[in-house]
């Protein structure tokens, strides 16, 4: 009787805890959190999400994401709400993907997916990733393509002799701006605009209007998520370029998310910032 | 006068204990998730099992720890400097810590947590070490209005070296350290080895404390009285000191600054047991275990409202206050105090 009683309770305990990470991208119905908005994303574009049973607060594109039940942020995660989901497997970041999360996840035989989405080309190897891991790998090849091909088209898109000077607003106040080691540096370098911010050890440096002045860029691409009127407080401190009307609002919120539609979404920014110079 | 030991408060000492082990056990019933605690125990539901004894668990004794030891810091920095307002940050523990912490976080050296929770608990023994040195007068006598005076500039120096910081570096090393910061018991130390490690130097700092007691009593008294019943002032600064600093290191460094424990779980706890250091102390850190664990608990079954667990000293502020004022004013106006 006794011995019974261990062995049921021994049993499932040892299955529990030895439960090696079986690898199973073929699982008929994967049950995916995803602690990564990009991650989400991307599940979603590769046609799971039906398989994504928890995401973080962050997790709003596309629009059907905001209705995964929540799990914590990017970096407060509630581990008890994660295993309430009974997940097979966990994507997010590195920094998030150890120690005391990990190891509970993979005890009780979840697979973790560690993915950094933070440039055109993370993103592309993020889709792949989470294409084979998922056993979807016809279908992240052909989204990967068609971010590569989108990424091909950027090349040069806005290229101008000589170049447009932009200035990428990322914060309002105070005034964050994205400098050449972002990934949105990138994005205007592939793009083939000159970024006025010069390069810092810092990827988004805080500026002072008087930097925004001295800079003097001939479009200001407006990325604050809350960013008030941008456009006439730069026109009444007398920025050139908000007086001839050139301060845009990206044309995709997509650009300032490394996702499957980062580069769709430059391509539309390219476009709207040559629109804004060339315009009569 | 002091040998006296009041019944009454032996009563509200076994309630106290009480009402902690009735906390810890609503902490492992209840949490973000419901769970199956009758399925774990018996074994049919490995991942609520999982949940129970690997994060529960860990997490609830965590919380017992730190709070006890916050709160326990608290009464004797309160006595050692007779100062109604200092908590156990105040001495430049916090800031120490916070640079600690901070610094394992922007450059870690591959040790994770442990490596956070060193060097934070490093860094807060030498802030108050530091400020210990700072505020001795030449006959080596510690002034206390120089302790709280150089705790309060280093904390202000210390955060500011810390606001540098967050300024330069990553938004996600920012988010992480300001969640740090901010004292949070979700953090990675949730290993046994971690959570036994800090159990044993609260465990001996407590135990030290408790046998300062009686001096600690004398030396409310004042300096010169508490000489002439054979208590030397200076050694027993100095004792409180190491004791309450190796309290607060040990606390900081797995849960972060977690504040107003330390400062209104001592005041409430002389409210009901009286100032006598030997009840009063044992009330401390049960009751600050109890408090803080209850606060724990309550940012956990909030998550589905926040989708967040909202920081645990947010809670610990925003609960603790208005309950202590009430605290107080009955106390009050119970002994007629004004």
């Amino acid at each position: 009787m006794r011995a019974s009683l261990l062995a049921a309770v021994a049993v499932p305990l040892a299955a529990a805890c030895r439960a090696p990470s079986p690898s199973r991208p073929e699982a008929p119905s994967p049950r995916i959190v995803s602690l990564l908005p990009n991650a989400t994303e991307t599940l979603f574009a590769l046609g799971l999400g039906d398989h994504v049973v928890g995401a973080t607060r962050y997790c709003d594109r596309p629009e059907a994401a905001r209705r995964v039940p929540r799990v914590g942020g990017i970096l407060d995660v509630s581990i008890e709400t994660v295993i309430a989901a009974r997940p097979d497997l966990v994507i997010g970041s590195p920094s998030v993907l150890r120690g005391h999360l990990a190891e509970t996840l993979e005890r009780l035989g979840a697979r973790l997916l560690p993915l950094t989405f933070e440039s055109p080309e993370q993103v592309l190897a993020g889709i792949r990733t989470i294409g084979v891991a998922t056993g979807r790998k016809a279908e992240a090849e052909s989204l990967a393509a068609r971010v590569e091909a989108d990424l091909a088209a950027l090349q040069g898109r806005a290229t101008r002799d000589p170049p447009i000077r932009v200035l990428f607003v990322v914060g309002r106040s105070p005034l964050v701006v994205a400098g050449p080691g972002s990934f949105l540096g990138d994005l205007l370098n592939r793009m083939g605009v000159h970024n006025v911010v010069p390069a810092s050890a810092v990827a988004f440096p805080t500026w002072s209007l008087e930097q925004v002045l001295r800079a003097d860029p001939d479009v200001v691409v407006n990325g604050a998520v809350e960013a008030g009127d941008l456009a006439a407080d730069l026109a009444s401190a007398g920025l050139p370029a908000a007086r001839r009307g050139r301060v845009i609002r990206i044309p995709d919120e997509a650009v300032i998310r490394p996702g499957p539609e980062v580069a769709r979404a430059a391509l539309a920014l390219a476009d709207a910032v040559v629109h804004v110079v060339e315009a009569p | 006068m002091m040998a006296r030991v009041r019944a009454p408060s032996l009563v509200v000492l076994g309630g106290m204990v009480l009402l902690l082990a009735a906390v810890m056990a609503l902490s492992l019933a209840f949490g973000a998730a419901p769970l199956d605690l009758a399925g774990a125990l018996r074994g049919d539901a490995p991942r609520d099992l999982a949940v129970l004894v690997h994060e529960r668990l860990p997490r609830t004794v965590l919380a017992a720890l730190v709070g006890a030891a916050l709160s326990a810091s608290g009464l004797a920095f309160q006595a050692v400097l007779a100062n109604p307002l200092a908590d156990p940050y105040i001495i430049g523990v916090a800031g120490g810590a916070a640079i600690g912490g901070t610094l394992a976080i922007l450059f870690p050296l591959a040790l994770g947590w442990v490596g956070t929770s060193a060097s934070a608990f490093a860094f807060a023994l030498g802030a108050i070490a530091l400020t210990y040195r700072l505020s001795r007068d030449r006959v080596g006598r510690v002034r206390a209005y120089e302790v709280l005076l150089i705790g309060v500039v280093f904390n202000a120096f210390a955060s500011a070296v810390i606001m540098f910081l967050k300024a330069v570096v990553r938004a996600e090393k920012a988010q992480e350290m300001l969640l740090w910061l901010m004292g949070t018991l979700s953090s990675d130390v949730r290993g046994w080895d971690a959570i036994g490690g800090t159990g044993l130097i609260v465990a001996l700092a407590l135990l030290g404390l408790l046998r300062l007691a009686p001096a600690l009593n004398a030396l409310s008294l004042g300096e010169e009285d508490a000489a002439s019943v054979g208590v030397d002032p200076a050694r027993t600064t100095q004792a409180v000191f190491l004791a309450g600093s190796l309290l607060v290191a040990a606390a900081v460094s797995v849960a972060g600054l977690i504040g107003f424990v330390g400062l209104i779980v001592p005041h409430a706890a002389r409210l009901l047991v009286g100032s006598d250091h030997r009840r009063a102390l044992p009330a401390c850190a049960v009751g600050g275990a109890a408090f803080l664990v209850a606060a724990d608990l309550g940012t956990r079954v909030l998550f589905p409202v926040f989708q967040t667990e909202a920081p645990v000293g947010v809670l610990t502020a925003l609960v603790g206050g208005p309950v202590f004022v009430w605290v107080l004013k009955r106390g009050s106006g119970a002994t007629g105090r004004t």
